[in-house]
């Protein structure tokens, strides 16, 4: 009897450990927060830093009335929390661009995949099942699953890649409950919000199905892919929120800078609104020196 | 009067070739629709000569092949082509050994029936397998047949689910096809062997789409003379 109590009580306070992890700083400081605006936390404590342009397209964080560069070798925090949702919960998609003081490559670097976990997935008729995270938690950016660029564009534009990367890019995508009905990262207009480059220029079913067969191909914007040439690290972190949890909608998200990093651009995609509008760019961008 | 010497005519060859090469490759497939049906002896291949024969296999042969790079993702792929031509051919041989174990069971009158006949459940199989990763891939109802699926294979799902629609649909279709539109008469046996055969097609497009690129390299480094 004694036992069970004990196991039961280590249980709950293992549960509420875990639960309070989730978001905390989010749950700490989404009350001091502003919808639709970026924030990072720079220490432990009270040190939320908001992000605000300082030139044309350029970031910084205003600390203590000072506008500060992100520094090389560390970790930042961000916390987000959206201006008008249009969902009750929703997935966000996180492009994680890092710029390095060399010069660049002839091909784009692999896609790093990092999926947190979701707490309002779809799993039969469960609206509510927990998907965790994935990779798991702990699993560093180095040692997280990569997808060769050309693989990633091909099935976030056209629906399919080659068998093996199909499988991992499968896994990383989810159903979700959005408030109103169990919705999938791959329906078309989802899951072009995965793409880096020229995201809004995707076929319909039918000229993917042609694609697939290698009757069609179309032909993305060869601008913006030299663009994604430049960078030396990317990444994509599938976040999350949901507008009636105690962080009030916000999420967080967590980038590093390398001893080398010149630069990290930011853009986050609300799949919700995204799909609400599939006509516009609903991407929101930050660009950040490194020093 | 001229006395040039009269040029050879070429089948085939004029404004029309475009034409004729369309006509000839619906004859074939008209053929192998015949012939896609069950019983095995319910048609004899009597009525069909061995030039359509040979010739409606080798298209469906090309549909296979074309439809294994599709299955794969790569229908442009020109660093893998010769591997997926080989798992494609691979893929050939095993029907046609598994059909001419069946055609010796069946009686071997029925081996070139079996044959067209399996090509097409195959066709169809990939084609359904193709139809669902486009059009079917995010709605509720197949994704759930997915969550189905995979809490027994599990990630095996992603190709397993597909799979297994196409050999149910391919199954019903041929049962349908069979009955009201040939108007043959089955017994169990008929359907039983219509099954396994449109099963195993099902079978050999799970092991397509599921085995991994490694495996083939390494099967192909393993063929290489030392």
């Amino acid at each position: 009897m004694v036992f069970q109590r004990v196991v039961l009580g280590l249980t709950a306070l293992f549960t509420l450990a875990s639960g309070a992890n989730a978001n905390t700083a989010c749950e700490n400081h989404s009350n001091r927060m502003q919808a639709g605006a970026l924030y990072a936390l720079l220490c432990n404590g009270n040190c939320l830093a908001r992000v605000e342009r300082v030139d044309i397209g350029k970031h910084a964080l205003r600390q203590n009335d000072a506008l500060v560069h992100l520094s090389r070798g560390r970790r930042y925090q961000f916390l987000y929390k959206p201006q008008n949702p249009v969902a009750s919960n929703s997935l966000v998609v996180v492009q994680v661009k890092r710029l390095e003081t060399s010069l660049g490559s002839e091909k784009p670097v692999p896609v790093e995949l990092r999926r947190d976990a979701v707490r309002f997935a779809c799993v039969g008729r469960n609206r509510s099942a927990s998907v965790e995270a994935w990779p798991p938690e702990g699993v560093s950016g180095h040692a997280a699953p990569k997808i060769g660029y050309t693989s990633y564009d091909r099935f976030h534009r056209y629906g399919f890649t080659n068998a093996d990367d199909m499988t991992l890019l499968r896994k990383f995508h989810v159903r979700y409950f959005n408030g109103q009905s169990c919705v999938s990262t791959l329906d078309p207009v989802r899951r072009t919000q995965f793409l880096f480059h020229d995201h809004m220029n995707y076929p319909s079913r039918p000229f993917a199905f042609a694609a697939r067969l290698g009757l069609y191909v179309n032909e993305a914007n060869a601008q913006q892919l030299d663009a994604i040439k430049r960078y030396e690290r990317l990444r994509v972190i599938l976040t999350n929120y949901q507008q009636a949890a105690s962080s009030q909608g916000c999420f967080e998200f967590s980038v590093r800078t390398g001893p080398a990093t010149a630069g990290i651009d930011l853009g986050l995609r609300d799949l919700e609104r995204a799909s609400r509008l599939p006509t516009f760019d609903t991407t929101a961008r930050w660009s950040f020196d490194v020093k | 009067m001229s006395n040039e010497e009269p040029k050879p005519v070429i089948p085939g060859a004029g404004n029309n070739n475009w034409a004729n090469e369309v006509g000839w490759a619906l004859n074939r497939l008209q053929v192998i629709f015949r012939y896609w049906t069950m019983p095995p002896d319910a048609l004899s291949l009597r009525g069909m000569s061995p030039e359509e024969g040979v010739s409606a296999r080798a298209l469906a042969l090309i549909v296979i092949v074309a439809l294994t790079f599709a299955i794969r993702g790569e229908a442009d792929s020109t660093t893998n082509g010769a591997m997926l031509t080989l798992l494609a051919g691979g893929l050939a041989a095993a029907i046609s050994v598994v059909m001419n174990q069946v055609s010796s069971v069946l009686g071997p009158t029925n081996r070139d029936h079996l044959l067209i006949s399996t090509y097409a459940s195959t066709i169809l199989v990939m084609l359904i397998v193709l139809v669902c990763q486009t059009f079917l891939i995010d709605l509720n109802w197949y994704q759930d047949f997915e969550d189905l699926v995979g809490a027994i294979l599990g990630d095996k799902r992603f190709v397993a689910a597909p799979a297994i629609l196409g050999v149910v649909v391919t199954y019903v279709v041929l049962l349908v096809k069979a009955r009201f539109w040939d108007g043959n008469e089955l017994d169990l046996q008929s359907v039983l062997w219509a099954f396994a055969i449109v099963a195993s097609s099902g079978v050999l497009v799970f092991f397509v789409a599921f085995v991994r690129n490694d495996v083939f390299r390494w099967l192909i480094s393993q063929l290489r003379p030392a």
